[in-house]
């Protein structure tokens, strides 16, 4: 039951963590990838990772996965939230289908 | 149980080719900000998967480790940016 | 399917790292470049996982992740981004680094084939190490007792070279310091990472994280992988980050730079004075046997303060390197 919980997880996060990188070969402009690497990333780490955290067989073990998981909730996007902003402010802009 | 393992690193492995791929292409600094950034995440998700694959989960720190200190690169890069961008004019900090 | 996923590995790592380095070739701005080499050191640190080197891992990632891409990025500050390298090399070069390389590769010849069982280190070193030295030192971890205990001149050297290294840096980038504090203060202000409130409430909490994890890496070195190597690039990793996020002029206001090159001198001493402190009590130098009541017990004592040594001078010097190369002219 926990190898099936365990493997379901691991197999959802990779295939998000596959998305994540198609997306950001695919997508036109440098914020659009911003979601791939920023957003998708974070959740596909955290699937992974999950799954990790329920096969683990020892506390310590559990422990560490557990760290790892609420450091990449917090840091990843603090991460992403800072590059955007400098990239915002050293001029480049969003792609928009309006003239700017 | 292997296969599963097996699979999601091949998954890793695709995902982290791309992210490197980007940010060979770039063509701006922050794509290539960003897909290392991605690339960082993918090594440690595949150190992670390929320690509990063979059956020694207890050297997971190293993966602790990256998750606590790979944030100093992405705050220097920040810094040395917003430098650059305080000292000139805006379009100069583009790559 | 272990050995599948271990020779998987193996190929997907190295590809990537022969992608990073064309891609490094191709490439034309430094900055580029140095991501590139942060990916770089990402993809062979899990290569050293794979070939089960844990501690040499450990240190990869500790020195890959944090400093060597602040202090190049450091380094880039101070002069143009682009790169005006000529698209073909000159011929000295070309020769040179042929030449070198093939050195290297004779230099090869002499080592025992890869994996040969016959060869003179499985036969005599390997055993004593693997068998005896958990008896001999009261150490579980062999790669810290061999690291600190058999080959202890080694790393007094190594700490020395260290400490060499952080000193030529001093000297070579003395502290003209055209600036007042007022006027970094200033410049601190208007770059925008000193007021934005995200960044720094969160990263300024995983500070004291990353310090108890240095500590943690520099006190469990004995049963696991870690050490004081790989302790005190952590522990600088974490005052960097303070650095980077407050200012220099904060980070100098807490540490001075009096206090920086004590703590680098500080290190070595406690190395080698632990060396002369086993003299002192009848032994050879660096014999820490003599250190305690029981042999065990005083090789233990002594690698702990070797290892401690190592971690303060390490630590001290990427403080002192950053310290030095992120102040003056922009």
């Amino acid at each position: 039951m926990i190898d099936l919980l365990g493997g379901t997880l691991l197999i959802l996060g990779s295939a998000v963590v596959l998305v994540g990188g198609f997306g950001l070969l695919r997508l036109p402009d440098c914020f659009s990838r911003l979601h791939a690497a920023g957003v998708i990333d974070t959740l596909g780490a955290w699937l992974v990772l999950l799954g990790l955290l329920v096969l683990s067989t020892s506390i310590i073990v559990a422990f560490k996965v557990l760290l790892l998981i609420i450091l990449f909730y917090f840091l990843s996007p603090v991460n992403s939230h800072g590059l955007s902003r400098t990239a915002l402010k050293s001029g480049l802009r969003p792609f928009t289908d309006k003239p700017s | 149980m292997e296969i599963l393992y097996f699979i999601v690193l091949l998954a890793l492995f695709a995902s982290m080719l791309c992210s490197l791929i980007r940010t060979g292409l770039g063509p701006t600094w922050f794509d290539r900000a960003i897909s290392v950034n991605a690339f960082t995440t993918k090594i440690i998700l595949t150190i992670s998967v390929y320690l509990f694959a063979t059956g020694h989960p207890q050297y997971i720190d190293i993966a602790l480790l990256y998750g606590l200190i790979n944030y100093v690169g992405t705050l220097a890069l920040i810094n040395c940016l917003n430098r650059r961008v305080a000292a000139k004019t805006p379009e100069t900090a583009n790559d | 399917m272990i050995d599948m996923i271990n020779i998987g590995m193996d190929i997907g790592l190295l590809g990537v790292l022969l992608a990073c380095a064309l891609l490094i070739l191709r490439s034309g701005s430094l900055l580029a470049i140095i991501l590139l080499s942060a990916a770089y050191s990402l993809s062979i640190c899990a290569l050293f996982v794979i070939l089960d080197a844990v501690d040499v891992a450990f240190t990869e990632a500790a020195v890959g992740a944090g400093i060597s891409t602040v202090l190049m990025l450091a380094v880039i500050r101070r002069q143009d981004e682009s790169l005006h390298a000529p698209r073909w090399p000159s011929a000295i070069s070309v020769v040179t680094g042929l030449g070198l390389g093939l050195l290297l590769i004779v230099g090869t010849l002499d080592m025992s084939m890869y994996g040969n069982p016959l060869a003179p280190v499985h036969l005599h070193l390997a055993p004593r190490f693997i068998g005896q030295s958990g008896a001999e030192t009261g150490i579980p971890n062999v790669v810290t007792s061999v690291l600190a205990s058999y080959r202890g001149y080694d790393t007094l050297g190594e700490v020395v070279v260290i400490f060499a290294a952080g000193l030529s840096v001093l000297l070579l980038l003395p502290s003209a310091n055209t600036e007042t504090g007022e006027e970094h203060e200033d410049r601190q202000r208007r770059a925008w990472i000193a007021d934005n409130p995200i960044l720094k409430a969160a990263l300024l909490r995983v500070i004291p994280l990353v310090l108890l994890f240095a500590l943690y890496v520099q006190f469990h070195g004995d049963y696991g992988p870690g050490g004081g190597f790989q302790a005190g690039v952590i522990f600088g990793a974490g005052v960097i980050t303070f650095g980077l996020l407050c200012g220099l002029g904060k980070l100098l206001a807490i540490l001075s730079e009096r206090w920086v090159s004590i703590g680098m001198a500080a290190g070595v001493l406690l190395y080698a004075g632990t060396g002369v402190a086993a003299m002192w009590r009848g032994g050879n130098f660096l014999d820490y046997s003599t250190l305690a009541e029981t042999p065990t017990a005083g090789q233990h004592t002594g690698i702990l303060l070797i290892e401690l040594g190592v971690g303060i001078t390490v630590a001290f010097t990427m403080i002192s390197l950053f310290i030095c190369f992120s102040r003056g002219r922009d």
